[in-house]
């Protein structure tokens, strides 16, 4: 997986293992101009692996994740408790959960673990580049709070 | 002895016999002879002792009483009449002192009991005969007073008052019994009337009978008194007499005189009134006890029948036999019955049934043999009805044989048990299943066979049931040895009461369900995966379809002004495409998930669940510019998300499908029964009446897709969900004028609490 080191901070980490998806969520961002790079993770293993980094230093914390619910491997659901533990050290890290399920179950689920947003995806290009405002606005309420 | 006094001996009827003290016979009349069985002339120096069956040392000490004896002093002697015994009456006295030389002559009169009246009567006429004789030969011969004097002797030796009269009543003649009777001495009444000594009465009245000697003598015919007379005598008690008054005539013919014979039959009158009262009682007793007694004689036939009219009414059934008076498939068992008593002398007890007029009687008998002198002379039968306890007992009987031919006929493993819960039967069908030993029962006896992880849930409810009386059903396993696995099995027992409410009895089944429960396993894996995959087919179909229509719009927005008019509609029809079949899985998905899931006990206010659904159909409310009215609504037992999917889809079709004018829609309910009954009305297009049931199936639309959106889910969604309540739905519409679904929601009345569930139109019923 490429990676380098000078995302600092500013990179947003997308966990979704529809590249389709993934393209969508990109425009999204670029269409919002937000100066964030992008670390993609295709399933749930992956992820995990990827906050294992996170824990050990190599890598920053992300600014913000996008997690899809329905992940290969490890399901979404893990990954954020995962996040979301007592000493992680991305417990404060704002997560979208991204999900092609209508279900209020789901959404209810997000809740509970501590998503900060649940974003369906929508049927409809226009409905779904709205992550693109949500991630925007998340990211602008985080960084109030740091100041 | 004097030819004289032998010829007097043999004219008498009576029995009688002169011995010496000794025992040894002097002389008997003819009569003797008959009851001996030897001709008199042969009994002479004969030992008295050789023709009784009396032991000789109670002949010895009668000798000796009658030897001492002035008067006649009754005993008893059995007689020996070739071989057997016969009971005799006797009566003996002194009839010559002993002298030196010769002992001592005893007087013998001997009699059977059942002559005696016979007797009496025979006595009589030879009294008669005689005095007619002496009366005769009284004119001229002196030697006469010798014969007078043995006659003397012999009246003075008869146990009856004989009192003799001439022609015109006055007595001439009086033994000693009539002189203590009347207590007047022979000499003092020798030439009174009879009637100053003798009056008798009749029972039940002060008023004098006519002395019968008089009446005799006036009739001039013999007069007999059948009914014993009374006779009172002046400081002693009565006295009741029988008797006969004959007539002597001399040898021309001519009345010379009465002879009256009295017996005095006081003490068998009290023990004849005595014997009655107790004969009386006794029929008393038994006419109140459930038992017939009668006797029969050898010959079978009845002798004394206690109560026959309850067995044999309108049937007098004395001297008859069973063969007489019962058809001979009754009797023949009654006849053998008794026939085998009389030969063997062993009583027996059998029950009979007999099918008499007013129905089947089961008689308890009880057969002895009657003796006599240790004779059997016939039979006592005691015979107790014991219809009611028989009958009931063949009806229990045949209860329970019907029971278990049901039983044994049934698939099921059938068992019963004691009130107590102890297992007293199991069928046919459990033995084969069980292999065990058929007759084997006991409370462990099912144990063998159960699943061991059964056992105790199985015994703890069973237990339940019989402490409370409570009906019992339970689903647990048993070994099947030909399939050589457990099988369920539903075990469900009622308890049998009894009139007075007591459990008499359980009785159970086991029913093979496994199976049924085998199959309703298999559905309902079958359902959840069926379930499943719709949610899996779904969700995965819509990822594509998402990505179509995504992507396609993406083309065109990204690169619209450089696309063709007729690129451009290519896009066009493949984002409609994706995005109706998108629709379309969703829907069905929806469709699926009806009755899955949810909460049973949910009850929804329909007012608000309509809110909810107008709600959600704003954007096309206002729109269209449609009005909605409703009714007051119930609060009834559905899912909220049920019922508001049911308003959505029939007010979404009534906008859907409105006409030119604005739609206007009413929404409606009432009470009908046990049903709430829903309708909402518009002005709309109508339906055809061809398309009523048609609209309500999967994917069934009317509309091209151009014309109007939808998937055709809709209706179909809203019978499954309405059916899922108990109800119907239906259409009523016309082309061009509008349309009305209806509803029901099945609500029992008892549980539609609360004042909002009374609708403003239709009173509860």
């Amino acid at each position: 997986m490429p990676f380098s080191t000078q995302f600092g901070a500013n990179y947003l980490l997308i966990a979704e293992d529809n590249p389709g998806d993934v393209n969508v969520m990109r425009l999204a961002l670029e269409e919002q101009g937000l100066p964030y790079d992008v670390e993609v993770v295709g399933d749930g293993e992956a992820a995990m692996a990827f906050i294992d980094a996170i824990e050990s230093g190599i890598y920053p914390c992300p600014g913000l994740v996008l997690l899809d619910l329905n992940l290969p491997c490890i399901g979404g659901d893990q990954v954020l408790r995962r996040l979301r533990a007592a000493g992680s050290l991305c417990h404060d890290v704002p997560v979208i959960i991204v999900s092609s399920s209508l279900s209020p179950i789901d959404k209810a689920i997000a809740d509970k673990l501590g998503a900060e947003a649940y974003f369906p995806k929508r049927c409809d290009i226009d409905q779904f580049l709205q992550i693109g405002p949500l991630v925007k606005q998340l990211l602008e309420a985080r960084a109030k709070k740091l100041c | 002895m004097e030819l004289a006094t032998r010829q007097l001996l043999n004219a008498l009827p009576e029995p009688l016999v002169i011995i010496e003290g000794t025992g040894r016979i002097v002389a008997a009349n003819s009569a003797a002879g008959e009851l001996f069985g030897a001709p008199a002339s042969t009994l002479p120096d004969r030992q008295f002792q050789d023709l009784l069956a009396t032991p000789p040392e109670r002949l010895t000490r009668q000798l000796r009483i009658w030897s001492r004896s002035r008067d006649m002093v009754p005993g008893s002697l059995e007689v020996l009449v070739n071989g057997s015994r016969l009971p005799c009456h006797a009566q003996g006295g002194l009839y010559e002192p002993a002298t030196a030389g010769t002992p001592a002559r005893i007087l013998l009169r001997l009699f059977r009991q059942e002559s005696y009246n016979a007797t009496f009567q025979h006595l009589n006429d030879r009294i008669s005969q005689l005095n007619s004789r002496i009366a005769e030969e009284q004119r001229g011969a002196a030697a006469l007073h010798g014969r007078r004097q043995l006659l003397r002797a012999i009246l003075g030796s008869i146990n009856e008052a004989v009192l003799a009269t001439d022609e015109h009543g006055v007595i001439t003649f009086m033994n000693p019994v009539a002189e203590a009777l009347t207590g007047v001495n022979e000499t003092d009444a020798c030439g009174q009337q009879i009637s100053s000594v003798l009056q008798l009465g009749k029972e039940g009245s002060e008023e004098p009978i006519p002395n019968p000697v008089l009446w005799a003598l006036q009739e001039n015919a013999p007069v007999t008194l059948a009914e014993p007379a009374r006779y009172l005598l002046e400081g002693q008690p009565e006295h009741w007499l029988v008797g006969r008054c004959t007539l002597l005539h001399d040898a021309h013919g001519s009345l010379t005189g009465a002879v009256l014979a009295l017996r005095d039959v006081t003490a068998e009158r009290q023990n004849a009134r005595a014997l009655a009262d107790s004969q009386e009682r006794l029929r008393v007793a038994l006419k109140n006890a459930p038992v017939v007694l009668y006797t029969t004689d050898r010959e079978l036939r009845y002798t004394w029948f206690e109560r026959a009219q309850q067995f044999l009414p309108g049937t007098c059934v004395l001297g008859k036999r069973d063969d007489e008076i019962l058809p001979a498939r009754l009797s023949s068992g009654l006849v053998d019955l008794k026939q085998r008593v009389l030969n063997t002398g062993i009583g027996e007890r059998q029950e009979v049934r007999l099918d008499l007029p007013d129905g089947l009687r089961v008689v308890d008998l009880t057969v002895e043999p009657l003796y006599h002198e240790m004779e059997i002379v016939g039979l006592t039968v005691a015979a107790f009805d014991v219809s009611a306890r028989a009958l009931a007992e063949e009806e229990t009987g045949r209860r329970e044989r019907e029971f278990r031919q049901l039983a044994d006929s049934m698939p099921q493993l059938v068992w019963a048990a004691a009130p107590d819960g102890a297992l007293t039967y199991f069928n046919e069908r459990w033995y084969e299943f069980t292999g065990f030993e058929p007759g084997q029962t006991g409370d462990a006896s099912w144990h063998p066979i159960l699943h061991p992880d059964d056992l105790q849930r199985c015994t703890e409810i069973w237990h339940e049931s019989v402490r409370t009386g409570s009906p019992y059903q339970i689903e647990y396993r048993f070994w099947d040895r030909k399939t050589e696995r457990y099988r369920w099995f539903l075990g469900r027992a009622l308890p049998v009461r009894g009139d007075n409410g007591e459990i008499v009895r359980w009785f159970g089944t086991c029913t093979d369900i496994d199976d049924h429960r085998r199959l309703v396993e298999e559905l309902r894996s079958a359902n959840e995966d069926l379930h499943q995959f719709a949610y899996s087919a779904s969700h995965d179909l819509q990822e594509p379809l998402r990505m179509i229509v995504i992507y396609s719009q993406l083309l065109k927005r990204q690169f619209g002004d450089d696309l063709s008019g007729q690129v451009a509609e290519y896009l066009r029809y493949t984002v409609q495409g994706a995005q109706r079949m998108e629709a379309l899985v969703r829907d069905l998905l929806s469709y699926t998930e009806v009755g899955a899931g949810g909460n049973a006990d949910e009850r929804t206010d329909c007012n608000e669940a309509l809110s909810s659904a107008l709600a959600n159909l704003q954007f096309s409310i206002d729109e269209a510019g449609a009005s909605i009215e409703s009714t007051e609504l119930p609060v009834l037992p559905v899912r909220r998300s049920d019922i508001v999917a049911v308003f959505q889809n029939l007010i979404g079709n009534a906008i859907k499908y409105r006409s030119e004018a604005p739609p206007h829609i009413r929404v409606r309910a009432s009470r009908q029964r046990e049903d709430w009954h829903f309708s909402v009305s518009d002005n709309g297009i109508g339906i055809p009446p061809q398309y009523h049931a048609q609209i309500f199936g999967l994917f069934k639309r009317l509309h091209t897709q151009g014309h109007s959106p939808g998937t055709g889910i809709g209706l179909a969604l809203c019978k499954k969900i309405i059916e899922r309540y108990k109800g119907t739905i239906w259409v009523e519409a016309e082309e061009g004028k509008g349309s009305t679904f209806h509803f029901t929601v099945h609500a029992p009345l008892s549980t539609a609490p609360g004042s909002n569930l009374v609708s403003l139109e239709t009173p509860v019923l």
